[in-house]
């Protein structure tokens, strides 16, 4: 039996050719859809990571004030730990449109050149220049390359897996290999380049590493932190001025303090030594005074005058004695004694007054001194709290956590989710379509499936037979998917821009073993799974039933329809009948907007992160500094940024702490006092989910320290991740100085000695770092586009054929009964407008919303928000389209109303 | 002659599969005659009445209806014709299923100006209890009934019925034919019908005997049996 019914398989594929053919047709295109993105991605993932290995890449960077000592270095290699210097100089060329090349030594055993073309430079003067500034500058091996003067012959074109995103800095948003370049001279032509004068910034002391003997990058970190110095071994005069106003300034506490104990002791000593004669002065004074007192009396009782002066009785006495005698003579002389004796009074009372003074002025400088040994105490105390020694350390950068190694693996790792997302979704509507044309087969064979079993065929044999032909069909169109996939046909398209804007080398697109098992195996299962579920159903009916082909009216199709015209009531009758059609339809919108919605979130996306960034940075330039001077420019706006990460679905991203002032007019917001009440920008909010009220904790890996933050207000921000808290309560909170910053926003450019920058972001950068989204993102958004289009079509036109065949019969019945082609369209064709375009309406924001739910972790390794509100006119046009697509699709199958001859009617029976 | 048919011929396959149907068939029906088409299986009956009803091509002669030749009418001529005079009765009723009693007749009432009324043909063909039911909830009978009615609401000049009471029990057969015989008397229906039931031709006008795609005989009733009184049906 099963011979026969193999022979009905080959006979039933011809009969329904075109049927098969489609359906055929779009598994393959889905497969080789998704073989094409998600090898692709694959290629450039694996490829890189090959490369990685092939050119051993570094487990991180780290870079020092000063080169690591022989015996520190020995300490690391000890650790089991392999080092290699990469130092380098920044230099900027002649041709201010030629950018700034790194030059760099050429590299021994860690993060070797991997050579485009040519050879690594052997000769003095010779040089490799990076890729894609050699693209950008039609530099070709064996061309001459000046540096300051300096001529190299290009020896090769090379890649290095630690510029795989040629980021100037690792803070840059995007990549500009016009302006920005690494280039790789023998250690010789290297020195010689050193010494010659010609450097414009001092030497980056850059050392990589390759982590082994079981230590971690937190046990390197650690030891190197370490590692002190003596500020002044530092070789930057910028340097040198920052740290006498910052770590330098714990010598001149010191010496202060020690000064000022110094002046105290002797100033103590010599009040002592003052208020030791104190009593001799008092006593010596006394004894002038009653010296002239005893003299006086003596005098007086000389002329027979029984009179004793004293220290308290002189005056009145010697007044009487006056106004007792009448000789002026004598008068005169008394009144002169008197007043000597006044003054010698008031001398010895002074001395007095000034001998007390002298002995409160010896307690207050016992007090002071006591006062000046705490304030010593102290001091020592709180200066012991700070390290104020110089850690050698400058930056420290794991691989993982540096934006330019393995950035087009992590660019890709998006087509890879989306990709695979889109296939899922293609094969669930395939699925659903390959449903719909079992049952309309076992539906049309009723009456043989009921002879079949009358005659002992079993419901299996009939499952075989049935599930036999989606099977085969699907495993061909899935062989034939990702055999045209397999050779790399549409690979370089979608590959093309991330060619264009990293700097890899140029792979050969292969197919990773699990797309060829995704490919060859999830069609066929699908297959399976899906007819066995539906034919299973089907064919538990008795064989009379089957025979008769007894037509039951479902519930949702026994609904009185009253008070409509016979055109309105027949489609409507015509819909409910069709429902799984019309389900599959919808479903088939409903999926395909659903990869298109994939598309149009990430052009959506990208369009508005272009639009937001350069609608919300408001500066035109944001200078990082390594080394700010002690009063910010007066034409800038001082901040302090402090960065920090913060985790979600896997991945870190940086997060940063910005402390303004309230009145920052690049910035529209207003911090208040708050230290945990916080104002985010919407770029986090989206990218967090964060509403206001929300709390949540951002990680400072550097102290190993949590913050924890209640979000107080979400301001119109995109390009990043920031929390935005008043600069006086960050400085306090992070312990910095009252006049602390290290970031300028200006409204110009302004002149800042390079020397003491980390980096400079101008809104032209950000801006042409947004765009950078969109060109990589296009050939993704063009492929998902193009591909639910013809997703759509193909669904549409199979199930309003399939709808148009199972209602063969009536056609070819009506047309019995004089209905022309137009009235025909009219009731079987048209009706699927309303279908189509309520069905639109519904769909359209449906699969956008649910797309925009699961969007933010298919692209969750990307660090931007999630603005993916699309504009009212895309959904107009998408609908429009939607309904063109349908015309088209109903013009075409309005033929086949023809095909249906009123004879049919007389020969078969419904 | 209201149906003129003049030397049809008709034909099928070819080479080894070739098969001639109808090989110069010449019948004529008046205007309001009930006339029945008999023979055997393969007599060529169920062509005849496709290529008087428009709806198979004939390889030669004429097929008139009230004056109009059919033979090499265009498609959309031809639907002309068949919305214009005709009416269609089939043995499995080829209602669609999925429209009520009233929906089915409305299908035919749709393309004509000028309808019956449907309450008085539901009420004359006993369907008014069921004007709402859709086809599996009637028995065959009534299924029937609803094809008589959905071919008669356009009150067509020609009836054409291709077994009507094939697939009907005997009580209902012969309700369907009084049914038949009242329409010809009321509305003057010309009727075509093919039957393999033998009584019939005794209720008809004309009587039309094919064999081997030829005319065996062919014969007016002088004495017609009213349905009622028909036997063995």
């Amino acid at each position: 039996m099963q011979k026969v019914l193999r022979k009905r398989v080959f006979r039933s594929l011809k009969k329904h050719f075109v049927r098969y053919a489609m359906l055929g047709m779009m598994i393959a295109l889905g497969i080789f859809l998704v073989v094409t993105i998600v090898g692709s991605a694959e290629t450039l993932i694996r490829g890189t990571e090959d490369m990685a290995k092939e050119t051993n890449l570094e487990d991180g960077e780290f870079e020092v004030f000063v080169p690591l000592t022989k015996s520190e270095k020995d300490h690391i290699a000890g650790m089991g730990i392999e080092l290699e210097e990469q130092f380098f100089f920044d230099q900027q060329m002649e041709k201010e449109s030629d950018g700034t090349v790194r030059i760099f030594k050429v590299r021994k055993n860690i993060n070797r050149l991997h050579m485009i073309e040519g050879a690594e430079p052997l000769k003095e003067d010779e040089i490799a220049i990076e890729k894609r500034y050699a693209e950008e500058h039609d530099i070709h091996t064996g061309d001459g390359f000046v540096i300051a003067g300096t001529e190299y012959k290009v020896s090769g074109i090379t890649v290095v897996s630690d510029y795989d995103g040629p980021f100037k800095e690792v803070s840059d948003t995007s990549c500009n290999s016009k302006l920005f370049g690494p280039v790789f001279i023998t250690e010789e032509a290297y020195n010689e380049f050193r010494e010659s004068g010609k450097i414009q910034k001092s030497e980056d002391y850059l050392y990589t590493y390759k982590l082994g003997g079981g230590k971690t990058d937190r046990d390197l970190k650690d030891y190197l932190k370490e590692l002190k110095i003596d500020a002044s071994e530092v070789d930057d005069e910028l340097f040198a001025e920052y740290w006498d106003r910052t770590g330098g300034v714990e010598d001149k506490l010191r010496d202060a303090v020690k000064d000022l104990r110094e002046a105290t002791d002797e100033v103590a000593d010599a009040i002592d030594e003052l208020s030791d004669n104190n009593e001799d002065i008092n006593e010596a004074s006394g004894k002038i005074l009653d010296s002239y007192l005893e003299a006086t009396s003596s005098t007086i009782n000389g002329y027979g005058m029984d009179i004793e002066l004293t220290e308290d009785n002189f005056e009145s006495e010697l007044d009487k004695l006056a106004d007792s005698i009448d000789n002026a003579v004598l008068k005169a002389s008394l009144t002169d004694v008197k007043e000597q004796l006044c003054d010698l009074k008031d001398y010895k009372d002074g001395l007095k007054e000034y001998t007390d003074a002298v002995d409160e002025l010896k307690d207050g400088t016992a007090e002071m001194s006591d006062g000046v040994e705490e304030l010593d105490t102290s001091v020592n105390d709180a200066l012991e709290e700070f390290d104020f020694e110089l850690s050698n350390l400058t930056t420290f950068l794991k691989a993982s956590d540096n934006q330019r190694i393995f950035a087009t693996k992590n660019d890709k790792i998006v087509d890879v989710e989306v990709g695979m997302i889109a296939g899922v979704i293609v094969f669930i509507l395939l699925a659903y379509v390959i449903s719909v044309f079992v049952v309309h087969s076992i539906e049309s064979e009723s009456s043989i499936i009921g002879t079949l079993y009358s005659m002992g065929v079993t419901k299996n044999d009939l499952l075989m037979h049935y599930i036999s032909l989606p099977v085969v069909v699907t495993f061909i169109s899935g062989l034939i998917g990702v055999l045209v996939a397999s050779t790399g046909i549409m690979a370089p398209m979608i590959a093309e821009s991330s060619y264009q804007y990293f700097s890899i080398a140029q792979f050969k697109f292969t197919i990773p073993e699990y797309l060829w098992i995704y490919s060859l195996v999830c069609p066929p299962v699908m297959a399976i799974i899906v007819n066995v579920l539906v034919i299973s159903s089907k064919l538990n009916r008795t064989a009379l039933s089957l025979i008769r082909n007894e037509v039951k009216q479902k519930g949702n199709n026994k609904f009185r329809l009253k008070g409509m015209n016979f055109i309105t009531t027949f489609r409507i009758r015509q819909m409910l009948r069709e429902m799984r059609s019309t389900i599959a339809v919808v479903l088939g919108m409903f999926l395909s907007l659903m990869v298109f919605m994939i598309g149009v979130d990430c052009y959506v996306l990208c369009n508005n992160i272009a639009k937001d960034y350069a609608a919300d940075t408001k500066f035109e330039y944001m200078y990082t500094l390594k080394y700010p001077e002690k009063e910010a420019p007066s034409d800038a706006e001082a901040a302090y940024a402090y960065g920090c990460k913060k985790e979600i679905y896997g991945f870190n991203f940086d997060v940063t702490i910005l402390g303004i002032d309230d009145d920052n007019p690049f910035f529209n917001v207003k911090p208040g006092k708050s230290k945990t009440d916080v104002i985010i920008s919407s770029a986090m909010a989206e990218k967090y989910g964060l509403k206001v009220g929300d709390e949540f904790v951002v990680t400072d890996d550097e102290k190993e320290v949590k913050y924890a933050f209640s979000v107080k207000e979400i301001t119109r921000y995109s390009s990043g991740f920031y929390i935005f808290m008043d600069i006086e309560v960050m400085r306090d909170m992070m312990g910095e100085a009252k006049d602390y910053y290290n970031v300028l926003f200006t409204d110009k450019a302004i002149n800042i000695d390079p020397g003491r920058l980390y980096s400079t972001t101008s809104r032209a950068d950000v801006v042409k770092g947004s765009e950078v989204f969109t060109t990589l993102m296009m050939p993704m958004i063009y492929t998902l586009s193009g591909s639910s289009a013809v997703i759509f079509c193909v669904v549409l036109y199979l199930m309003m054929k399939v709808m148009i065949d199972r209602s063969s019969q009536n056609i070819s019945l009506i047309k019995v009964f004089g209905y022309r082609r137009g009235e025909i369209r009219k009731l079987y064709l048209d009706g699927n407008f309303y279908i189509i375009a309520i069905g639109a309406l519904i769909v359209l924001p449906l699969s956008k919303k649910l797309m925009d739910l699961m969007f933010p972790k298919m692209i969750s390794n990307v660090a931007c928000g999630m603005n993916v509100e699309t504009p009212v006119i895309f959904y107009v046009i998408a609908f429009l389209v939607i309904i063109t697509l349908y015309f088209v699709i109903n013009t075409i199958l309005v033929k086949r109303l023809d095909k249906f001859t009123p004879a049919e009617i007389l020969k078969n029976r419904e | 002659m209201y149906v003129e048919v003049s030397n049809v011929k008709k034909s099928y396959g070819e080479g080894g599969s070739y098969v001639e149907v109808l090989k110069g068939v010449s019948v004529g029906v008046e205007r309001g005659e009930m006339c029945v088409i008999q023979g055997t299986s393969g007599s060529g009956k169920s062509t005849l009445l496709n290529c008087i009803g428009g709806l198979d091509d004939i390889d030669s002669g004429s097929c008139k209806v009230d004056g109009l030749e059919i033979a090499g009418l265009k498609k959309d001529k031809l639907s002309d014709y068949r919305r214009d005079t005709l009416g269609f009765i089939f043995q499995f009723y080829n209602l669609v299923p999925n429209l009520t009693v009233r929906e089915n007749i409305e299908v035919c009432r749709y393309l004509t100006k000028d309808p019956l009324d449907m309450d008085e043909l539901l009420d004359t063909l006993g369907l008014k209890e069921h004007a709402d039911k859709f086809p599996s909830q009637l028995s065959g009978g009534q299924q029937q009934r609803t094809a008589i009615a959905r071919a008669l609401i356009k009150n067509p000049k020609l009836l054409l019925c291709d077994e009507p009471t094939g697939a009907l029990d005997s009580k209902t057969s012969r309700d369907i034919l009084i049914l038949l015989e009242k329409i010809n008397e009321k509305y003057g229906t010309t009727m075509l019908i093919v039957t393999h039931n033998n009584s019939i031709k005794n209720m008809v006008h004309r009587v039309i005997f094919l064999k081997d795609g030829e005319i065996a005989k062919q014969y007016t009733n002088e004495k017609r049996v009213p349905a009622r009184e028909l036997e063995d049906l």
